[in-house]
């Protein structure tokens, strides 16, 4: 059934494409064409240690041309033949002892290198070479980038390297707040961010009330995130994609490294399977805390945990291809008594599995083949004299992806491919152990097929200018299988219609051209524009302060249109002191098409078949100024960030239709991180944050109704919450390091200074006085000190 | 080997109330600015004699400890169906009542304020009576506190939507909280609903020796919608991201609400 719907589905728009493509295609190939003879070279940067692709090796030949590895450590150049003579290659990478290999330039030749270890001291200042920084020339804006190298710097939080918690220190990034583990990315909401882990979507990124991401950072190879201008490979959420890419395992040798910290512990495991061909890496984490919890008399029936699991094996076949394996396995669970018979329990998680094919055609052709499955499912299970019941809602997808890219030359950088997802949504269902009390319902699972075709080419037009520009067409089919309502003018349902499995009840196609420019004015500097849209259509329907799992994933319908973006942006990027520091200062506005809001006291929980009678409809609008200066080398590195933003929403319902701030307005954000070598054995970080507090709905008076006092708004989110700031420390001791293992201890304190940052501000009744009410301010976190122990075989 | 162990025992213990002692409340001073009064009207029909009263009042500020007073020189009536119009007098109480109107299940009244030159109406339909089969008191365990709960045990009517409030008196003191809910997953089935009443304050919690009772009704599905539209976003407990004016079944700008519903007391005494 799945494969009919895909096939018709793929079927009609490549019909429609089929006519366009050629044209484009060969639009694109006629920029390759040149006069002169051409040899290629090409293959795949690895670090000789442990057989690790390199992602983002700069490959020079001479002057001739230069390039970067693509995500899979594959590059490809094009230089003019000249024979008898020879042409000497130079590499480099962050973290590498750049390489230069000599050869003779008459024939096309596939050199695959091995980089080693950095000799670099520690109390050097290595002058960063232009190679190594952040480029330029490439016309991406709207982007931060974070290598294994600057990885292992960024601060420690509870004792843990955090990489989602280090991009919140970024510009245009910002933290839900404390408690929360959502992100808003220039004034986006936190279902905006398309997070990629391998290339397999992750609905749920953080345990336990945002504290811990839901993968280990240690395996992190890659992170790359994009707050604007993403090229056409990317797509389906508005604000942002973090694209994070794991290691492959040691291929060279085994290592097992592991932690153990106060909340949690963690342990990986990786080596060959067939030394220099094949790898695997296996990596686990779980909370231990609540094994103590059950020791105590009046805290045992209390559940609290997470864990998580990564696994990955990858395999060369031959000389052009590999296979890479890989799985991942989350869960989060806090429940209350409800191991005794009388409580309540939350089971949240992901599972992911990954199969992709790379297969190099020839130095110039590279194709990565991707098959994804994805469900995300939570679960309420409540149980007591009278009730047991549980509310359960997933999302399953499967997608194929299929990407080409095309090394055209050293000018033409060509990336086409297709995705197509198909997602199965059950959006909530009541199932009663216990007939007798609660009758279940079980709601229409939803089904869509969501597809995308597209092109990129990233052109260098002229020494000094470079444009990428591509178009992504994306066609989302709502499916049947259950009853689709109308709804009237009035919100409430008119009809319904029923369509059979696999029918199509609705299409939207959409169409995102992505353009981006650079122009290096330059050795040091250059000005970058970019242009983008954007379309989403999965939603997340929240009505909380804190992402609960109770929050709905809906996917567009018949009546809920997908949510379309479109940002302009504009940056000046500057080096300076040789390429020891970078200052990248941005600019950007961004309007959001068809956002959701719930109405004034919907209906949220519970199982509603139509819940789009609870939604308003709208539009958005984000602008801001992002400045960011980086210190990248020497005892002392870091960073400095500063947003300047403002995000508003205006839906007709709501605040009397006008525009109004979003939430997630935060006017100021102010975040400084240091990382400071202090000796061989002692590295101390820190990281400092400020932003201006949320914009909130505060009464503008208050009554009583049935005795209970009730509070009267008028304007809505025309207050601020207080702002919120705070000094995170932390210092890691290296006991010991040597070639075979290394050890060290990391402390850190989480709010050195005590704030007591608003998680929230409530108002009740005066406890004494019934005719007083008074405003609560409830703070979560205050001064959290913490330890973990690190080791690496 | 015995201090390490001892100093892990101690980081355990140290992290542990670290992050029990970590969370806090405080009371602070916030800044409002105030809005226009608006009035706030309720209005009951009940079954019983004596129940139906129509109550009028306006918003205060946020920081005023004053009481809340009646409004009075309203003009208030409630029609039926069939052409009945009674007019409601205000008492010494401040209530507008009338003194010898009762309302019956099936029909739909109508109520009017003409107030300052402004009119607000509303309409409600009185649902058929649901008796009460027992009550009863347990105590329950909640945030390592003890409460006693009055439950109230009732057979939901089949097939139809079902809406229900409780009132509870604690030694006569009405408890300033409507506690409600609705028969979805439940129709028709035996129904023991648990009066969560976990107030703070002395008077208004349950201990031995209190007499408690409870007043069950039986309500349309708009006011229904009004209390579980006040409780999720205008008690101003936070929970909910965007706090609103709850759902009003009242035309014409007035805050409150207009019930014609049923109404069962059940009295209990706790024993000591």
């Amino acid at each position: 059934m799945l494969i009919v719907i895909y096939r018709t589905s793929i079927i009609n728009a490549c019909i429609n494409m089929k006519k366009a493509v050629p044209a484009i295609l060969l639009l694109f190939a006629s920029l390759a064409v040149s006069a002169q003879q051409k040899i290629k070279i090409g293959g795949v940067v690895r670090s000789a240690r442990t057989g690790e692709t390199v992602i983002g090796a700069h490959i020079k030949a001479d002057t001739l041309a230069a390039t970067t590895s693509n995500e899979y450590g594959y590059y490809s150049l094009t230089v003019p033949v000249v024979k008898g003579e020879t042409i000497d290659i130079e590499i480099s990478a962050t973290g590498l002892e750049p390489y230069t290999i000599s050869i003779d330039a008459d024939k096309d030749t596939t050199i695959d290198i091995d980089m080693g270890n950095s000799r670099a001291r520690l109390d050097e200042v290595t002058i960063v070479s232009n190679a190594t920084g952040r480029s330029l020339s490439s016309p991406q804006t709207s982007v931060e980038k974070l290598s294994t190298q600057e990885i292992k710097n960024i601060p420690v939080v509870f004792g843990e390297k955090d990489i989602l918690k280090a991009i919140q220190l970024l510009p245009g990034i910002k933290p839900a707040g404390d408690g929360s583990s959502g992100m808003y990315v220039r004034g986006g909401g936190t279902d905006q961010n398309l997070i990629l882990l391998d290339e397999a979507p992750v609905y749920n990124a953080a345990h336990l009330l945002g504290f811990f991401s839901t993968f280990n950072s240690d395996a992190v190879k890659d992170i790359t995130v994009y707050k604007g201008g993403m090229p056409a490979q990317y797509g389906g959420r508005l604000s942002s994609v973090m694209d994070i890419k794991l290691n492959d395992g040691n291929n060279q040798d085994f290592g097992v490294s592991g932690g153990l910290g106060l909340i949690s512990a963690k342990l990986s495991v990786e080596g060959p399977i067939q030394k220099g061909s094949s790898s695997f890496l296996v990596s686990g984490r779980r909370t231990y805390a609540d094994l103590f919890l059950k020791t105590s008399e009046e805290y045992k029936d209390n559940e609290l945990y997470f864990y998580d699991l990564n696994a990955k094996v990858n395999f060369q076949l031959g000389e052009k291809d590999r296979i890479y394996l890989s799985g991942y396995y989350g869960k989060d669970r806090l429940g209350a008594g409800f191991k005794n018979g009388d409580g309540f329990r939350v089971d949240w998680g992901n599972a992911t599995g990954t199969l992709r094919w790379n297969h190099m055609f020839n130095n110039q052709l590279f194709s990565n083949t991707a098959l994804i499955f994805s469900n995300y499912k939570y679960k309420i299970s409540i149980k007591d004299d009278s009730y047991d019941f549980d509310i359960f809602s997933q999302i399953q997808d499967i997608s194929l992806k299929e990407e080409i890219q095309w090394m055209a030359g050293n000018r033409n950088n060509i990336r086409m491919g297709f995705q197509s997802t198909y997602h199965a949504i059950r959006p909530g269902e009541v199932t009663s152990n216990d007939d007798s009390y609660i009758s279940g319902e079980k709601l229409f699972e939803r089904y869509s097929l969501d597809n995308a075709v597209y092109i990129n080419n990233t052109w260098q037009a002229a020494k000094k200018l470079n444009i990428a520009y591509g178009v992504r067409f994306t066609m989302f089919n709502v499916l049947g299988g259950g009853d689709f309502y109308n709804i009237g003018t009035d919100g409430k349902i008119s009809d319904s219609v029923n369509y059979k499995s696999g029918e199509v009840v609705k299409t939207y196609i959409n169409f995102e051209p992505r353009l981006a420019v650079s122009y290096q004015l330059n050795e040091v500097s250059s000005v970058k524009g970019s242009f983008a849209r954007n379309t989403q259509n999965l939603h997340l329907l929240s009505n909380s302060t804190t992402a609960m799992p109770t929050d709905k994933w809906l996917a567009s319908n018949n009546n809920i249109k997908p949510e379309i973006s479109d940002q302009v942006s504009i940056g000046y990027y500057r080096n300076f002191a040789g390429n020891n520091y970078e200052l990248t200062v941005e600019g950007y506005y961004k309007t959001m098409q068809n956002q959701i809001d719930y109405k004034d006291g919907a209906y949220i929980y519970g199982a509603n078949n139509a819940v789009e009678t609870e939604l308003l409809y709208g539009k958005g609008r984000s602008y801001g100024l992002e400045v960011l200066l980086k210190k990248k080398s020497g005892r002392l590195t870091g960073w400095l960030s500063y947003t300047l933003s403002k995000t508003e929403r205006k839906i007709d319902g709501i605040n009397n239709n006008e525009w109004y701030n979003a939430r997630q307005d935060r006017t100021h954000d102010i975040a400084l991180v240091a990382n400071y070598q202090l000796s061989k054995k002692w590295t101390l970080s820190g990281n400092w944050v400020y932003y201006t507090g949320d914009a909130v709905t505060f009464p503008a008076g208050k009554y009583t109704v049935g005795g209970q006092t009730a509070y009267y708004y008028t304007e809505r989110n025309g207050y601020r919450m207080p702002a919120y700031h705070r000094l995170d420390v932390g210092a890691t001791w290296k006991l010991k390091k040597t070639r075979k293992w290394s050890h060290e201890l990391a402390f850190s304190v989480f709010n050195l200074y005590g704030r007591e940052n608003a998680y929230t501000i409530y108002f009740r009744d005066n406890k004494d006085n019934p005719e007083k009410t008074e405003a609560v301010k409830v703070a979560l976190f205050k001064f959290i000190p913490s330890i973990s122990y690190n080791f690496k075989f | 080997m015995k201090t390490t162990r001892y100093s892990f025992k101690l980081i355990i213990l140290l992290s542990a109330l670290a992050i029990a002692l970590s969370s806090c409340e405080k009371v602070i001073d916030l800044k409002l600015n105030p809005a226009d009064s608006r009035y706030v009207v309720e209005g009951i029909v009940s079954d019983k004699m004596g129940g139906c009263y129509v109550s009028i009042t306006r918003t205060k500020e946020f920081d005023s400890e004053a009481g809340y007073t009646p409004v009075s020189g309203a003009t208030v009536t409630i029609a039926d169906d069939y052409g009945h119009t009674i007019s409601l007098a205000q008492g010494s109480d401040g209530l507008y009542r009338h003194p010898d109107f009762k309302g019956e299940s099936g029909k739909t009244y109508h109520l009017k304020v003409l107030l300052e030159g402004k009119t607000y109406t509303a309409s409600s339909v009185m649902p058929a009576v649901v008796p009460i089969d027992s009550v009863y008191i347990t105590t329950e365990d909640f945030f390592d506190e003890k409460y006693l709960m009055v439950h109230a045990t009732f057979k939901d009517p089949q097939g139809i939507d079902n809406y229900y409030s409780f009132d509870q008196y604690i030694n006569g003191l009405k408890v300033k909280e409507v506690f409600f809910d609705n028969d979805e997953l439940r129709d028709g089935k035996n129904y023991d609903f648990v009066i969560f009443n976990l107030s703070e304050t002395d008077r208004f919690k349950l201990k031995p020796g209190d007499s408690v009772s409870i007043d069950m009704h039986s309500t349309d599905a708009a006011v229904y919608k009004y209390w579980y539209s006040l409780y999720q976003g205008a008690t101003g407990t936070g929970g909910s991201a965007s706090p609103a004016n709850p759902v009003s079944n009242i035309q014409g700008g007035a805050l409150g609400y207009f019930s014609a519903q049923t109404s069962e007391v059940r009295s209990l005494h706790v024993p000591l």
